[in-house]
């Protein structure tokens, strides 16, 4: 197996494009574990963690340009005020050890429905900036989701950034899992108010083959919340919500938990995050 | 300074912590060959063809051993010897061995198994230990009868082993009884998950094998081993390298014998390491248990009558412990309360699944939730506060346990006692709020009675070396336990104390690191020991200094005459002395509990008979649920423990924690799952351990009763904090939600159908 180590993108899509099945590795959380147990032998690591530019994050106008071998670390850090639902997410990512190495863009690249990034990344409406000797293209995120660890990056592509809208509005998370730390979600759900646009955004976890926005959700809540009182949030709007999360979602039983079990504890969480981005923006 | 009752530093610890220690997947020896083990796909099958002459021509293989290369039949303790080393026609479990092979290097022999031809006609599998027992079922040991026991056992069948106990007039009593409850329980399979997996590696030299192995107790390897090959106990020597962790995993054989045959066959040293997916699907876990109660009570609360079945499930083999501890479930519901007639019977039932075996506190855990879930729901009949059913009820002076042994003290009512001044009962009652709920568990317990010996000699520069086979299982108890009682003993600096690895040749039958005993078993023999080198030294010294023996004192590495603290000669000049004169300073000493009086009548087929050393405990706990996600929070957890006399303090408290945080895994997570014979859980992703984010603070205060027979009074102390956990968050659960849990363990989705269940049964 080889390694290869640029230290320019254009020397990283050089190589992606001249070794197929060459693997990228940025933290490597997800790709030294199937290394390790043998789960496949690729040609090829490429590495992108010598790429400077990859490593850093920007302010580009309404938006966050995060390099795809930004930490999880760096984005709970330094991109708490900015992007709230997503570190939130991140705080919840296996152990500090995973966060130190693992990035968003990693998790984007592994594509599984459990991974933690997903459902803040859907509910703010990110852009996957991805890139081939061929070009670039940004590709919505509702459109990156392609099937069960299948996503729309071509063989020769690499994602460079993920393109985030600054918040503006409460944004929550909320994971269930086996037990409270270092876990896969059993089930994740994230939402993200925008009171100025009067938009609401979801995101659903290891619901469906694929993350995915609850769309009836989010419409029913832009004309059932009343945005122009500081009232509580009114008990049967948050049920209604739960419910129109809950169905969304088209979960399987596997290792991890059931299906009845996931559908009914998706709706708590949508509840449950709706109250407290609702006290956040009611109180603010 | 003495050493006893301080917290003196855990020896091995630097060494731990900073990764220098070479533990037993660290040993190899030059030229080792890597081994790796075929295993049965298939829970139940005969096997058809089993053909390894295409795999014996590949690159780098060495050798292949099969059901052939190992003759003989055993079982842990050699109690039940329905176990070969290999399927011999028939498969009785998915991962059962059919081969082994031995290559220059692992890609070689994982090439080598793969072109083993293997076919096996499946059989039904035998899964459902309910169902194992009904007439009709599919022998899984058609040849039960010719297997040799230890003692003639009552079993039949699928029933691998039966132990009862019966005592007063059971059916009278339950004519009386004003009220008359029963229940039904079922708990998992645990997985012990040390961090390092089996790992062994033997060569073979003139005649003798040689097997460097992280083992808890090195004689069982060396006997079972040799049994198994057929060949005698001496012809196998085992050492031990250090030990990360086995709580129960590690007492019986598991890669051991494999690497010996392949040794043996290639001439080279052989090395065999698990994965940890071989470890989850083929090391034997806390076998799952089904306890059913019966208990009749009077009008106060008080327990007349009560009638138990547990039932074990084995596996397909008694290569665990399950078969000699059947009796410690019986035992453990019949020792904490006042049962005055009793009838307990405990089953131990093959099924085609991988076998089971001891994982700290064995069958307690699951035997005090269901006693104590089954208190709960005996109180909620009787509208009786749960702490008072307990103190009614609860075992003290003068009063006899099941087994007919009497109470050596009010030790229990004061763990009691203790814990209510830390976590006041009636306070907590009072200012509950919704989905909080707690409980309190006493319990009693006992010390793994086995023999150990020890030898120990002075050296010449006046250091102490005890040669022992006792093991250092994780605890500190070799490490560090033993060392202080020595050195106390003998009057040197802790550091002086040196203790020799484990090794079969060198050192004295020890029953290894189990049931708490190191501390205790060990330690009495090292004491023994040591007070004949003791007056060896005297001896020695009472000429040197002209003084009667009676009249020296040994302290700070000398001896000196007492109240004259000038008069002295050091160790090191006695040792000199002694070798020119009355001989090098060298002694032996051995330990074996002594025996407890208890009415053997009312026993058949029990293995473990008594309580020695018997400890007391009370744990509380306070949990909160959440009702919409059946998530179960431990905010605080509370232990109160007697330890006879705490040797280590802070080391005990290790215990204490390891244990609890091991039984809240127990309680919550912890699951080994399997289907349709095949273990789910390969890997620890899904097999859920509890990890710092899970556990509550734990409070603990430490009881010292000191035993009569225990190293300057100490008792087991490790084994004990995982029993009564899993009864306290269940009865805590329950206390939160309002409604029993009868499973193990607790999930938020078991918690949820219990309050929607209880939700329908409302409405
Ligand atoms: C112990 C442990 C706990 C974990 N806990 C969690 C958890 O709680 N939640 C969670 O979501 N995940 C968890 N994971 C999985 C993993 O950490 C995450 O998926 C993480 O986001 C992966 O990021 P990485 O940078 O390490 O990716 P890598 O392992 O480097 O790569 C992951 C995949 O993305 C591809 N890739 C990486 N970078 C690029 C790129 N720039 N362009 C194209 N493809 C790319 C790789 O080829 C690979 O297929 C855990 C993993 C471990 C080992």
């Amino acid at each position: 197996m080889d390694f290869i180590k640029p230290t320019t993108w254009e020397e990283a899509l050089e190589a992606r494009a001249s070794v197929p099945g060459a693997v990228p590795i940025a933290g490597g959380t997800d790709v030294m574990v199937e290394l390790n147990f043998d789960q496949h032998r690729p040609p090829a690591l490429i590495d992108l963690t010598a790429i400077d530019e990859l490593a850093h994050w920007d302010l580009d106008g309404d938006s966050v340009r995060i390099g795809a071998t930004v930490s999880y670390t760096t984005i709970i850090t330094e991109l708490a005020n900015h992007l709230p639902g997503l570190a939130l997410a991140a705080r919840t990512v296996g152990s500090p050890q995973i966060r130190n190495r693992g990035t968003a863009a990693g998790n984007l690249g592994a594509g599984s429905p459990a991974g933690d990034s997903h459902p803040p990344l859907l509910s703010t409406g990110a852009t996957v900036e991805v890139a081939s000797v061929r070009g670039s293209r940004f590709v919505p995120i509702d459109e990156f989701y392609t099937g069960v660890k299948r996503t729309a990056l071509e063989p020769d592509e690499l994602i460079r950034a993920i393109t985030v809208p600054a918040a503006r509005g409460p944004q929550q998370f909320a994971k269930i899992g086996t037990r409270n730390a270092m876990v896969i979600a059993v089930c994740s759900f994230a939402v993200a108010l925008d009171p100025h646009e009067r938009a609401v955004g979801t995101g659903l976890g290891s619901a469906a083959p694929t993350p995915r926005h609850a769309t009836d959700a989010e419409k029913y809540l832009v004309d059932a919340l009343p945005w122009d009182s500081s009232e509580p949030l009114p008990g049967d709007v948050a049920e209604r919500f739960g419910e129109l999360v809950a169905a969304a979602a088209v979960p399987i039983d596997d290792v991890r938990g059931q299906a009845t079990y996931r559908t009914h504890a998706l709706s708590v969480m949508a509840r449950r995050t709706l109250g407290w981005a609702w006290e956040e923006y009611r109180c603010a | 300074m003495t050493a006893v009752g301080r917290n003196v530093r855990r020896a091995d610890g630097e060494g731990k912590v900073r990764g220098s220690v070479r533990y037993g997947m660290d040993y190899t020896e030059l030229g080792a060959l890597t081994g790796k083990v075929l295993r049965s796909s298939l829970p139940a099958a005969r096997i058809a063809r089993l053909d390894t002459s295409t795999a014996a021509t590949m690159p780098g293989v060495r050798a292949i051993a099969t059901a052939t290369d190992a003759p003989g039949l055993s079982g842990m303790f050699f109690v039940l010897k329905d176990q070969s080393l290999f399927a011999r026609d028939e498969v009785r479990y998915a991962g059962e061995a059919l081969a082994a092979v031995a290559a220059d290097t692992e890609a070689q022999a994982e090439a080598a198994l793969a072109a083993i031809e293997v076919v096996l006609d499946p059989l039904d599998p035998v899964l459902d230990p309910d169902h194992a027992l009904t007439d009709g079922a599919r022998l899984i040991h058609p040849d039960w009868e010719s297997y040799e026991t230890i003692v003639p056992g009552p079993r039949s069948g699928n029933l691998a082993w039966e132990s009862r106990i019966e005592r007063g007039d059971v059916d009278a009593a339950f004519q009386e009884a004003y009220r008359v409850v029963e229940d039904e329980f079922r708990t998992q399979r645990q997985h012990q998950n040390s961090i390092e997996p089996h790992a062994a590696v033997a060569r073979y030299e003139e005649g003798r094998y040689t097997v460097h192995t992280p083992t808890q107790f090195p004689f069982n390897v060396r006997g079972r081993t040799a049994e198994l090959l057929g060949v005698r106990p001496s012809d196998v020597r085992v050492v031990v390298p250090a030990i990360g962790g086995g709580f129960g995993g590690k007492l019986d054989i598991m890669l051991e014998p494999f690497a010996c045959v392949l040794a043996r066959k290639s001439g080279r040293p052989v090395r065999i390491v698990n994965t940890r997916s071989e470890e989850l699907r083929t090391c034997a876990p806390r076998e799952g248990g089904i306890v059913r109660l019966r208990t009749a009570v009077a009008r106060d609360g008080s327990i007349l009558a009560q009638e138990g079945e547990i039932i074990a499930d084995n596996g397909a083999n008694s290569s665990g412990e399950t078969v000699a501890c059947a009796n410690a479930a019986s035992l453990v519901l019949g020792s904490t309360y006042r049962v005055p007639n009793a009838r307990y019977v405990s089953k131990v039932v093959y099924t085609n699944t991988p076998p089971t075996a001891a994982f700290r506190g064995v069958n307690g855990p699951y035997s005090v939730f269901a006693q104590e879930m089954h208190l709960d729901h005996i109180a909620r009949e009787l509208g009786m506060d749960r702490r008072d059913i307990r103190l009614h009820n609860l075992i003290g002076s003068g009063d006899v346990m099941v087994n007919g042994q009497e109470v050596d003290g009010p030790f229990l009512r004061e763990a009691m006692d203790e814990l209510e001044t830390m976590r006041p009962w009636q306070q907590l009652q009072a200012s509950k709020r919704p989905y909080r709920g707690h409980a309190i568990v006493p319990v009693t317990w006992l010390t793994n009675s086995g023999a150990g010996s020890a030898s120990m000699k002075l050296n010449e520069d006046g250091t102490v070396t005890v040669a022992s086979a006792a093991t250092e299982i994780g605890s500190g108890a070799v490490a560090t336990g033993v060392r202080q009682l020595v050195a106390d003993q003998l009057g040197v600096d802790f550091h002086d104390v040196l203790v020799t690895p484990p090794d079969t040749d060198t050192g004295g039958y020890d029953l290894g690191a189990q049931g708490s005993r190191t501390t205790f078993g060990a330690g009495n023999a090292m004491i023994d020991a040591g007070k004949k080198v003791r007056e060896q030294i005297l001896d020695v010294a009472a000429n040197l200094l002209e003084a009667a023996p009676e009249d020296l004192e040994l302290a700070d590495g000398s001896v000196h005459v007492q109240g004259v603290p000038d008069r002295r000669v050091g160790l090191a000049a006695i040792s000199a002395t002694a070798s020119m004169t009355s001989g090098p300073i060298i002694a032996s000493g051995g330990f074996v509990a002594p025996p407890e009086s208890f009415d053997g009548g009312c026993m058949t087929g029990a293995l473990l008979t008594h309580f020695t050393a018997a400890t007391y405990h009370a744990h509380h706990a306070e949990v909160e649920v959440d009702p919409d996600t059946g998530r179960v929070t431990v905010l605080r957890y509370t232990v109160v423990q007697d330890v006879g006399r705490a040797i280590n303090p802070q080391m005990i408290e290790g215990q204490i924690q390891g244990g609890v945080v091991q039984g809240l895994g127990y309680a919550l997570y912890e699951n080994l799952r399997v289907h349709g014979g095949e273990v789910v859980d390969d890997n620890l992703e899904s097999y859920r351990l509890p990890i710092a984010a899970d556990t509550p603070p734990i409070d603990i205060s430490i009881l010292e009763n000191p035993c009569p027979y225990g190293p300057l009074g100490a008792k087991g102390a490790a084994e004990p904090p995982i029993v009564p956990v899993a009864a306290v968050i269940g009865c805590a659960v329950a206390d939160a939600i309002g409604a029993p849990v009868n499973e193990l363990p607790v999930t938020p989705f078991a918690v949820l159908q219990a309050l929607r269940k209880q939700g329908e049964s409302a409405a």
